[in-house]
C-alpha cells in the first residue's frame, strides 16, 4: 500500500553551494505530486528534503553579489596567467606561436570560466520558509532558473493552498500587523532567531588533548626518515610501506583536523596540523612529478639507443635517481621535517601550559565571526517596511 | 497591512517588507539587493493544533485498535485497523496506522520516508579508479570494487531512474588490474625460475 512509486519531474533549478568549491554537492529541485523534493547529489550519497505544497508559507528570492565578486577573481586570475604566459616565454625564448599556445592555455581557462559565469545569469539565493523551518534551496542558485521554477511552482502551491489577496493580507487597514515565517512554533513576544541564522553568542569550545595531532607529526616525521631513505635504499617492499604510510598521515591527519574543529589547541598548532595537509598532498603530487619525470627520461634514453629492449614492467625496476628526484627528495625531507618540529614544539608548549595551569582545561569560549558580525534582533513589534512608500517611511 | 519580516539573502541585515499583494518586490536598506518575496496563505495560518481522540461512550460504538477506550474515526487504508483521532497519520492523501509506517522504514517501501540513498555504483567506480594512482593497493581495493558491484548491483540507488553503466564500468577496471597483478606475478615466476 505504501510503496507507491513517485515519478517526479525535473524541475529548472540546479546549482552548486559555493561554486563547489568547499561543498562537492550538486542540488536540483524535482516536482511530485503534491511536494517539491530538494535532492542533494553528493559524492557517495544523495539526500532529500521534501516541502509539501500545503505548507509553504512563503518563497524569498534575493539577488546576491557573487556573480561579479567571482568574475572579478576569475579576471585577477586571467591576468595574472597571462603575465605569467608572458614571463614564462621570454625565459625560454619561445616563438610566437608557441607564446599564443602557452598563453590562451594558461590565461583562456579563466577567461572561459568567467564568460560561462557571467552568461549564466545573476546570481540569487532562495529561501523556502514552512511553519517550522527556513530552508536555503541552493539549487535556486541563478536569477534565471529561480523565476522558472517559481513559474512553475507557485501556481501549483496556489492550487494547494488558495491565493492570497490584497484584502485577505489588509492592505488597506491602518494598522501593521507583523508576520514572519517559521515562528509559530516559538511564543510571538520571544521570537528566537530563523534557523538558516547563525545562532549569536560565543561558541563553546571542547578541550582537546593532542594525542592525534602528537600522532600525526610523529607519523610525518617518519615520512621524512623514509624520503631520506630511498636516497641509500629502493625496494619494492619499501614502496608498498611508504605508500601504506602515507595513507596511514593522510587518515590521521584527517582526524586531527576534525578534533580541533572548536577546540581549545592554539591557533597556531591548528595552523600546523593544516600545513601537515598541504606537505602531504604536495609529496603526492611532487612525488608523482618526479617518478614520471624520471620514467620518461629513462624511456627516452632507451628509445636513443641503437637497439632499444623496452621491458614491459620497466617501471617496476625504477631506480629513481637524477636532479628531479634530487629537487623532490630535498624539498619532501625539509618540508617534513620542519612542519613535525614546529607541531611537536607546539604541543608541547600546550601541554606544559596545561600542566602549568589546569583551569585552562575548562572549555573556554570563542566569539566567531559569523557571531560577532550577527546583528540584534530588531524589534519586531512595530517594524517599518523597507518597501513603503516614500510618505509613510 | 501586514509587514513581513526577512532577512536580506546578499548581505543578513534583517529588514521588513510591506505585503500588499501575494508577490511583492523588495530591496534590502543595507545592500540594496533586490528581492522577490511570495507569500501564501500557510503564512497567516496558525499553529495546527494537536488532537486527543475521542472518549469511547457507549460499548456498542467502535473503538480503536490500538487505544480501546477512544473511539475509532477512520480505517487504516493500509491494513484495515480502526484508528482514532490519535493514531491517524496522514500519510500523502491517505489515513494509515504508525505500525503501518513503521513497517514501511523498515522495509524500506516508502520513498516518501526515505531521507537518503547511498551510490554504490559511485563508491565500487571509486574503489576501481582511485586506487590505480597508488598501484600497490589495486591488489585489494579490486576486489573489493568487484564485491561491491555485484553485491549491490540490484539495489536501487537513487530515488530518480538511474542507469547501471559505472557497476559495468567499475568490474571492467577491476578485472583489468587483476589481470594485470597475474601477468605481473606470472612474469616474475617465470623469469625467476629461468
Amino acid at each position: 500500500m505504501l510503496d507507491e512509486d513517485i515519478t517526479y519531474t525535473r524541475l529548472p533549478a540546479r546549482g552548486r553551494r559555493g561554486f563547489g568549491l568547499l561543498d562537492p554537492g550538486r542540488y536540483e529541485l524535482h516536482l511530485g505530486p503534491d511536494h517539491v523534493l530538494h535532492l542533494c547529489r553528493g559524492l557517495f550519497k544523495e539526500t532529500y528534503k521534501r516541502f509539501y505544497f500545503d505548507d509553504v508559507q512563503a518563497v524569498v528570492v534575493s539577488r546576491t553579489s557573487t556573480r561579479g565578486s567571482m568574475n572579478l577573481f576569475l579576471a585577477v586570475l586571467s591576468l595574472a596567467s597571462a603575465f605569467l604566459a608572458v614571463t614564462v616565454s621570454i625565459a625560454f625564448s619561445l616563438d610566437v606561436l608557441s607564446t599564443a599556445a602557452v598563453l590562451a592555455l594558461l590565461a583562456g581557462i579563466p577567461l572561459l570560466l568567467l564568460a560561462w559565469n557571467t552568461a549564466l545569469g545573476p546570481t540569487c539565493r532562495c529561501r523556502l520558509y514552512t511553519a517550522v523551518q527556513t530552508e536555503d534551496l541552493a539549487a535556486m542558485s541563478r536569477m534565471r532558473r529561480a523565476e522558472a521554477t517559481l513559474a512553475i511552482l507557485g501556481p501549483l502551491i496556489e492550487a494547494a493552498q488558495g491565493r492570497l489577496t490584497p484584502e485577505v493580507l489588509g492592505a488597506d487597514s491602518e494598522e501593521p500587523i507583523a508576520v514572519e515565517a517559521s515562528t509559530h512554533a516559538a511564543p510571538l513576544t520571544a521570537p528566537a532567531p530563523r534557523t538558516a541564522a547563525p545562532a549569536a553568542g560565543p561558541t563553546p569550545l571542547h578541550h582537546e588533548h593532542g594525542a592525534y595531532h602528537a600522532a600525526c607529526f610523529g607519523l610525518l616525521l617518519a615520512g621524512g626518515a623514509t624520503i631520506l631513505l630511498d636516497v641509500f635504499w629502493q625496494h619494492h617492499v619499501k614502496d608498498l610501506m611508504d605508500t601504506s604510510l602515507w595513507l596511514a598521515e593522510v587518515i590521521v591527519v584527517v582526524l586531527a583536523l576534525r578534533r580541533q574543529q572548536n577546540s581549545d589547541l592554539p591557533r597556531g598548532l591548528q595552523n600546523v596540523t593544516w600545513a601537515s595537509l598541504i606537505v602531504l598532498i604536495a609529496d603526492f603530487v611532487l612525488g608523482m612529478f618526479a617518478m614520471m619525470f624520471v620514467m620518461f627520461s629513462k624511456l627516452e634514453a632507451e628509445m636513443a639507443s641503437p637497439e632499444p629492449q623496452l621491458d614491459p614492467f620497466f617501471a617496476l625496476d625504477l631506480t629513481l635517481e637524477g636532479p628531479a628526484f634530487e629537487l623532490y627528495t630535498a624539498l619532501m625531507l625539509a618540508a617534513h621535517t620542519v612542519v613535525a618540529v614546529v607541531g611537536l614544539l607546539r604541543l608541547r608548549e600546550f601541554r606544559a601550559a596545561l600542566a602549568r595551569d589546569p583551569g585552562r582545561r575548562q572549555a573556554p569560549t570563542r566569539t566567531t565571526a559569523a557571531a560577532a558580525s550577527d546583528p540584534p534582533f530588531p524589534d519586531w513589534t512595530a517594524p517599518e517596511a523597507d518597501n513603503a512608500p516614500e510618505d509613510s517611511a | 497591512m501586514r509587514t513581513f519580516i526577512l532577512q536580506c539573502g546578499n548581505c543578513g541585515g534583517l529588514g521588513a517588507a510591506r505585503l500588499t499583494d501575494a508577490s511583492v518586490e523588495w530591496k534590502c536598506r543595507s545592500c540594496a539587493a533586490p528581492a522577490r518575496i511570495d507569500v501564501f496563505p500557510a503564512l497567516l495560518r496558525g499553529p495546527a493544533t494537536g488532537r486527543s481522540g475521542e472518549k469511547l461512550l457507549v460499548p456498542e460504538e467502535s473503538s480503536c485498535y490500538y487505544h480501546p477506550d477512544k473511539k475509532a474515526v477512520v480505517v487504516c487504508d493500509s491494513c484495515g485497523r480502526f484508528l482514532c483521532a490519535v493514531c491517524d497519520l496522514e500519510f500523502g492523501r491517505r489515513h494509515v496506522c504508525p505500525r503501518c509506517i513503521e513497517s514501511a522504514v523498515s522495509k524500506d517501501k516508502s520513498q516518501r520516508l526515505r531521507l537518503s540513498r547511498i551510490y554504490y555504483d559511485e563508491i565500487a567506480l571509486a574503489l576501481a579508479a582511485i586506487p590505480m594512482l597508488f598501484f600497490w593497493i589495486t591488489l585489494f581495493t579490486a576486489p573489493a570494487a568487484i564485491y561491491v558491484a555485484v553485491r549491490y548491483s540490484r539495489r536501487r540507488l537513487s530515488i530518480l531512474p538511474r542507469r547501471k553503466w559505472r557497476f559495468l564500468l567499475a568490474i571492467a577496471l577491476a578485472a583489468l588490474q587483476l589481470m594485470g597483478w597475474i601477468l605481473a606475478v606470472s612474469y616474475f615466476f617465470v623469469s625467476g625460475i629461468e
